[in-house]
């Protein structure tokens, strides 16, 4: 008799169990499905450049990715119901937010006057705004195909992120270095962009491949717009893209003129009366030889207003030694934003000087095409302060040998720095301004078929087997120039920071 | 009548069931049990399947999370964060050596998250043309678990193997070290062309360009029985 009253109350709460379980499972579910929506949904901002073409651009990814997440009527739903994702944008963060509900049916507690029960589940998808700093390789090697590959693959990595709320920049280097674009948020008009909702021409279809491989000056004048921009609420990183070892560094070559080398300045001292004479050089040289002139003359080189490094003056070049038995000096190397030039080919050259035509550093008595000639050894440091030794075992002579592992210490060194300095909350610069500086990861992107990158510097570059300290990047290789479309996405698509 | 009514005056109740009720217990917990016993296993087994549907959908979630947000999925740190999210699983990641010698190895335990990024190539993609116009193609594949994993066996003699709903890119293409997919434009090996399309139950919605993250889990179950059967758990998310 106990047991027959029992029976329904044991069944019910049997019953009771069953339900909700079923109940947590879809609700569960739900909550895969609006996460899905949502992060979906926040990559979609970048398919559109106003606020309101990015909220249609989200309602319409959003509710396609919900639908694939949540088919109608799953275990027996009804009326499912997507609220309109709602997109906003503050302190730094773009949020989607998803919301939906389902009707679940009892299959138990019906008997008992309980029908279904409905559900809602929200889903946020916060995304860091990016702060970028695009470096690309234009050296000679990677002339034809693979520069307009590069600059196809840009354009498809400039036209994942989302205009007005990332920025992105540009530093593109051969031997000479030009920083084309500081970190703007209207990079996808100024550079140019590819995506599903349009396309644009910009900075970036400009670019002409020819020279050298400065990588060590390109990072650190990619990282000094960082660090000018001071957005540490961001997701700050380096892309750096190269076909190549480094051939070519940036020195002060006045405190290494030789003494034999017949240089004099314009008082008439010439390095064999001692090289404390040049210590001073160029600020007095008035070499007849108007390229020397305009590349020696007492011209100061400044980053922009909040760099981090000092104007500099002196004979600053990029000295080349690539592989084999080639070195050579010495190229100006530095275009300041907003310079104006006549072309590609001149700014690689002289663009921030005047109307030059030949192609190397001249002077009085000096035959800088001949670097053994006329400097005695490798300076100690570059200009950025980087020493010449690290990973690589070098001695100072000038030898083609020696200074390729140069350029391989220094590309290292100022990545290493720059990964360490930007640890620090706050960093002084030169004129003793303290800036808040975020912390700046390293993403590498190798490209193989131009003679062969080298791994272990990229690697390295990029931190990705953490063999430093400093936060861990990516390194993608792409063997042949057709697949850098496909690192250049997996690289932008690796970058989504969420925060919920 | 008048005994009877004496009789239960009279006598405790223990005696009275005794003597007229004897044996009516067995009956009654023979009868409850003939309805209750089975009811209650299959509760427990479904509580218990619900358990662990519910769980892989944890751990599924959480894999997805991790991978979309950039996160290396195929190193044994990243992964050893997945097994112990899906603790009672039975997902194992590593050889089977004793800790802190473990490599990273796919071929051990219960249960696989396969987690891979999907593309469609279409003009913005390839404005030059290219081999997998027009297609979905891998752009990276990872395993976590096991992926030999076969569900079903045992008295259930309806196995099936553990794979991609997506199918898979090809040996050649895919670097089972970074999970890369090589070429993924021009490589035939790397489309997936209409596998994704039966996922993908709407029109539209990924853009030419736009990656899909595609996540799914096979676990087996605890017991073979109602929805959850010998074929195990599957459970999928895109992102």
């Amino acid at each position: 008799m106990l047991a027959c009253f029992c029976l329904p109350v044991l069944m019910a709460l049997m019953g009771l169990a069953v339900d909700s379980g079923v109940l947590y499972s879809l609700k569960t579910k739900l909550q895969m499905s609006v996460d899905g929506a949502a992060i979906a949904g926040i990559r979609a901002t970048s398919l559109a450049q106003s606020v309101s073409a990015q909220q249609t651009a989200v309602d319409n990814v959003a509710s396609h990715w919900f639908n694939a997440n949540f088919t109608a009527g799953y275990l027996g739903t009804t009326n499912t119901v997507l609220t309109t994702p709602n997109l906003a944008s503050s302190g730094g963060l773009n949020s989607v937010t998803v919301t939906a509900s389902t009707d679940v049916p009892s299959y138990f507690m019906k008997y008992f006057e309980k029908g279904a029960t409905t559900i809602t589940a929200r889903g946020v998808a916060a995304r860091q705004a990016a702060n970028i700093m695009m470096v690309l390789d234009r050296s000679g090697s990677m002339a034809g195909t693979p520069c307009s590959q590069m600059i196809t693959a840009a354009k498809q990595f400039t036209g994942i992120f989302t205009p007005g709320v990332d920025r992105i920049g540009l530093v593109t280097f051969a031997e000479a270095v030009s920083v084309d674009s500081a970190p703007t948020s209207a990079f996808q008009t100024t550079l140019g962009y590819t995506n599903s909702g349009g396309s644009n021409t910009g900075k970036l279809d400009s670019i002409v491949c020819n020279g050298g491989t400065n990588t060590s000056a390109a990072i650190a004048l990619a990282w000094n717009e960082l660090y000018k921009a001071a957005l540490p609420g961001t997701n700050n990183f380096i892309l750096l893209f190269t076909d190549g070892e480094p051939t070519a560094s940036t020195f002060n070559l006045s405190g290494v003129i030789k003494s034999s080398s017949g240089c004099k300045d314009a008082l008439g001292n010439s390095a064999s009366s001692g090289l404390s004479n040049f210590a001073t050089f160029p600020a007095n040289w008035t070499g007849s030889d108007s390229n020397a002139v305009d590349i020696l003359s007492n011209k100061i080189i400044t980053f922009g207003t909040g760099s981090y490094w000092a104007p500099m003056k002196g004979m600053i070049a990029a000295f080349y030694a690539g592989g084999g038995t080639s070195l050579y000096g010495a190229d100006p190397w530095f275009v300041p934003a907003g310079a104006t030039y006549a072309s590609q080919e001149n700014r690689d050259k002289y663009t921030n000087l005047t109307a030059p035509t030949a192609p190397q550093i001249e002077a009085p008595g000096c035959n800088f095409a001949s670097a053994t000639t006329d400097f005695a050894m490798y300076p100690a440091t570059d200009i950025f302060g980087m020493s010449t030794s690290g990973y690589q075992t070098i001695s100072n002579t000038l030898t083609a040998t020696n200074g390729r592992l140069v350029n391989f210490n220094l590309a290292d060194n100022i990545a290493a720095w720059a990964r360490k300095e930007t640890a620090a909350s706050q960093l002084v610069n030169y004129s003793g301004t303290t800036t808040p500086m975020p912390s700046v990861t390293f993403h590498v992107i190798g490209l193989g078929s131009n003679g062969g990158v080298d791994t272990t510097l990229l690697t390295r570059i990029a931190n990705s087997a953490q063999t430093s300290s400093g936060p861990q990047g990516l390194y993608f290789y792409a063997p042949t120039a057709s697949q850098l479309s496909a690192a250049f996405y997996s690289m932008g698509s690796s970058q989504f920071r969420l925060s919920q | 009548m008048n005994n009877r009514q004496t009789t239960k005056i009279n006598c405790p109740v223990s005696a009275r069931r005794r003597r007229y009720q004897r044996g009516v217990e067995a009956i009654e917990f023979g009868l409850f049990a003939i309805v209750m016993a089975p009811a209650m296993i299959w509760m427990f087994t479904t509580g218990m399947n619900f358990l662990r549907f519910n769980k892989a959908n944890d751990v599924t979630r959480a894999a997805a999370l991790m991978y979309v947000k950039g996160t290396n999925m195929m190193v044994l740190g990243s992964q050893e964060l997945v097994e112990r999210i899906g603790e009672g699983l039975d997902l194992q990641v590593d050889d089977g050596a004793t800790p802190p010698n473990q490599t990273l190895k796919n071929d051990r335990g219960s249960g696989v998250i396969i987690l891979t990024q999907v593309q469609y190539v279409g003009s913005a993609t390839c404005p030059t043309g290219c081999t997998n116009y027009g297609k979905y193609v891998f752009m990276h594949r990872a395993y976590i678990g096991n992926r030999n994993l076969v569900l079903g066996g045992g008295d259930d003699s309806d196995t099936k193997n553990a794979t991609s709903a997506l199918g898979d890119p090809s040996n050649s293409a895919w670097n089972s070290t970074t999970g890369v997919i090589a070429d993924p434009h021009g490589n035939s090996g790397a489309a997936v062309d209409a596998s994704f399309a039966n996922i993908w139950p709407t029109n539209g919605g990924v853009g030419d360009g736009q990656i899909a993250y595609v996540i799914e889990a096979y676990f087996k179950g605890s017991f073979g029985s109602g929805q959850f059967n010998g074929r195990g758990i599957y459970t999928r998310i895109l992102m």
